[in-house]
C-alpha cells in the first residue's frame, strides 16, 4: 500500500503501475483462434464498412491492402492494415474514412499453442486528419525483452496526440474494439459548432 | 487469354460469392495447374463457411457430364463447389453446354478449372461461358500475405524512421537495448526475428 514511509518516487511508480494494471491487465483476448480467421475478420469488417460508405476505400483496395507477413514457424503473427504513409501522401494507397480522415495499423500477436484464442502482443492504430494535418495514434509496446523499459513506466499502452513525445495512457483495446472507434467512433468535431459558446464566436 | 484474368485471393472470392451469388450464379476460379483441386475446394468451404455462413457441397464432376448434374441436383445446397472437370474433353464440354438448362438455379456454383480446362470451357461450351460472364478469376492463394517486395519496402521506412539499420536492430535486441515501441517489434518480425521479440 502506499504508506506513509514509502518515498515520493516509489509511490509514483506504484500508483503508475497500478494505473497499468487497470487499464492493460488483462490484456484483452483476440476472439479468434488463428491468424488467417481474424485477417478474414478485419477484412470482412473493413469490407462491410466501405459497402456502407463508412470507408472509401473499394473493398477489393482493402483486400489488398489489409494483409498477414507471411508465416513462419514461429506462434508470432504480424498483420498490417495499409503501410506508415509517412509522409502522409494523399496518393499512395489507404484506407480512408468518408470525412477525408486515413488510418493504418498493425497488429503482432501470437497463437499461444494451448489457448484457443489469439493473445495479443502489440499493436499501432494511427488515425490522420488531413484537412489540420493532426495525428493520433495507440500504440501497445511488445511486453518482452527490450519492452520492459516502458512497461515498468506503466506506459505499455499509450496515445499519443499529434506529437510522437507525446504519450498520454490509454486503455488497452482489442483489435475490433481499435477498429470501432477508427471507423464509427471517431468523429471530429465540426469546427463552427466548437466555437459556439466559446471565446472566439462564429 | 487466361493470362488477362484478374486474380482474386480466396477472402476476396467469397465476398463476391456472397455478394453477387444471391439465387443463380456461377462463378469459375481458375487454379495453378500444380494445385490440388480437392484441397483447394476444402479451403474454400472453410472461408464460405465463415464468412457467409453457408454450408458447402463438393460436387465431383469427374465421371462426366450427366453426372456432375445429377451430383448437383443431389446436393442441393445454398453452395456448391463443382470440381473435377478440368479433365473433360473438347466433347465432353460441348456435352456440358448442351445441359446448360439443368444447371439452372440452385444457388451458388463455383467451378474449379485449371487455365487450359477454363479456355477449353471457353471454346467448346459458349453458351455455358456467356452464361458465367465475367465471373472468371484466377486464383491466387498468396493474396493474404505481404509480398516480398512489401516487406522490403516496409523495412525502408523503418530504417529510414529511425535512422538505423537491421543489423543494429538486431543487436540492440540482443542486447535487449531496443526501445518499446510496437515498430520495433514489426521490424524484428519483418526481419524473421520473432525469437527476439
Amino acid at each position: 500500500m502506499n504508506g506513509a514511509n514509502q518515498d515520493p518516487s516509489t509511490a509514483r511508480l506504484s500508483r503508475s503501475l497500478a494505473l497499468q494494471g487497470r487499464i492493460c491487465d488483462p490484456l484483452p483476448l483476440i476472439q479468434s483462434d488463428n491468424p488467417k480467421r481474424l485477417l478474414r475478420q478485419i477484412q470482412n469488417y473493413l469490407v462491410d464498412a466501405s459497402n456502407e460508405r463508412k470507408l472509401i476505400t473499394s473493398p477489393g483496395e482493402i483486400f489488398q491492402l489489409v494483409k498477414l507477413l507471411p508465416p513462419k514457424k514461429r506462434d508470432e503473427f504480424l498483420l498490417e492494415g495499409a503501410d506508415k504513409n509517412e509522409l502522409h501522401d494523399p496518393n499512395r494507397p489507404k484506407i480512408e474514412r468518408e470525412d477525408g480522415c486515413w488510418f493504418h495499423f498493425f497488429i503482432i500477436g501470437t497463437a499461444a499453442p494451448e489457448r484457443s484464442k489469439l493473445l495479443l502482443l502489440g499493436y499501432h492504430f494511427e488515425m490522420y486528419v488531413p484537412d489540420e494535418n493532426r495525428f493520433f495514434r495507440y500504440d501497445l509496446n511488445s511486453p518482452t525483452g527490450e519492452a520492459r523499459e516502458n512497461v515498468d513506466k506503466g506506459m505499455r499502452s499509450h496515445l499519443h496526440l499529434n506529437a510522437e513525445d507525446v504519450q498520454l495512457p490509454a486503455p488497452a483495446m482489442t483489435p475490433f474494439e481499435l477498429l470501432d472507434f477508427f471507423v464509427y467512433g471517431f468523429l471530429p468535431r465540426n469546427q463552427d459548432r466548437r466555437r459556439i459558446g466559446g471565446h472566439q464566436g462564429s | 487469354m487466361n493470362h488477362d484474368l484478374p486474380t482474386i485471393g480466396p477472402g476476396e472470392f467469397v465476398t463476391q460469392l456472397g455478394e453477387n451469388g444471391k439465387e443463380d450464379a456461377w462463378f469459375i476460379l481458375v487454379l495453378p495447374d500444380s494445385t490440388d483441386e480437392q484441397s483447394a475446394a476444402v479451403r474454400l468451404a472453410e472461408e464460405i463457411h465463415d464468412t457467409l455462413g453457408l454450408p458447402t457441397a463438393f460436387v465431383n464432376g469427374t465421371p462426366g457430364p450427366e453426372e456432375l448434374v445429377i451430383r448437383l441436383h443431389q446436393a442441393g445446397t445454398k453452395a456448391a463447389l463443382i470440381y473435377g472437370a478440368k479433365a473433360y474433353i473438347d466433347a465432353e464440354w460441348r456435352h456440358l453446354d448442351l445441359l446448360r438448362k439443368q444447371l439452372e438455379g440452385g444457388g451458388i456454383k463455383a467451378l474449379l478449372l485449371t487455365a487450359s480446362a477454363a479456355e477449353q470451357m471457353q471454346r467448346f461450351a459458349p453458351h455455358l461461358s456467356s452464361f458465367v460472364g465475367a465471373a472468371i478469376w484466377q486464383l491466387n492463394e498468396e493474396a493474404d500475405y505481404l509480398a516480398p517486395e512489401e516487406v522490403a519496402e516496409r523495412l525502408s521506412v523503418l530504417r529510414s524512421t529511425w535512422q538505423k539499420d537491421d543489423d543494429a536492430i538486431l543487436e540492440m535486441a540482443k542486447a535487449k537495448t531496443l526501445p518499446p515501441d510496437p515498430e520495433f517489434a514489426q521490424w524484428l518480425l519483418l526481419l524473421g526475428r520473432g525469437d527476439l521479440l
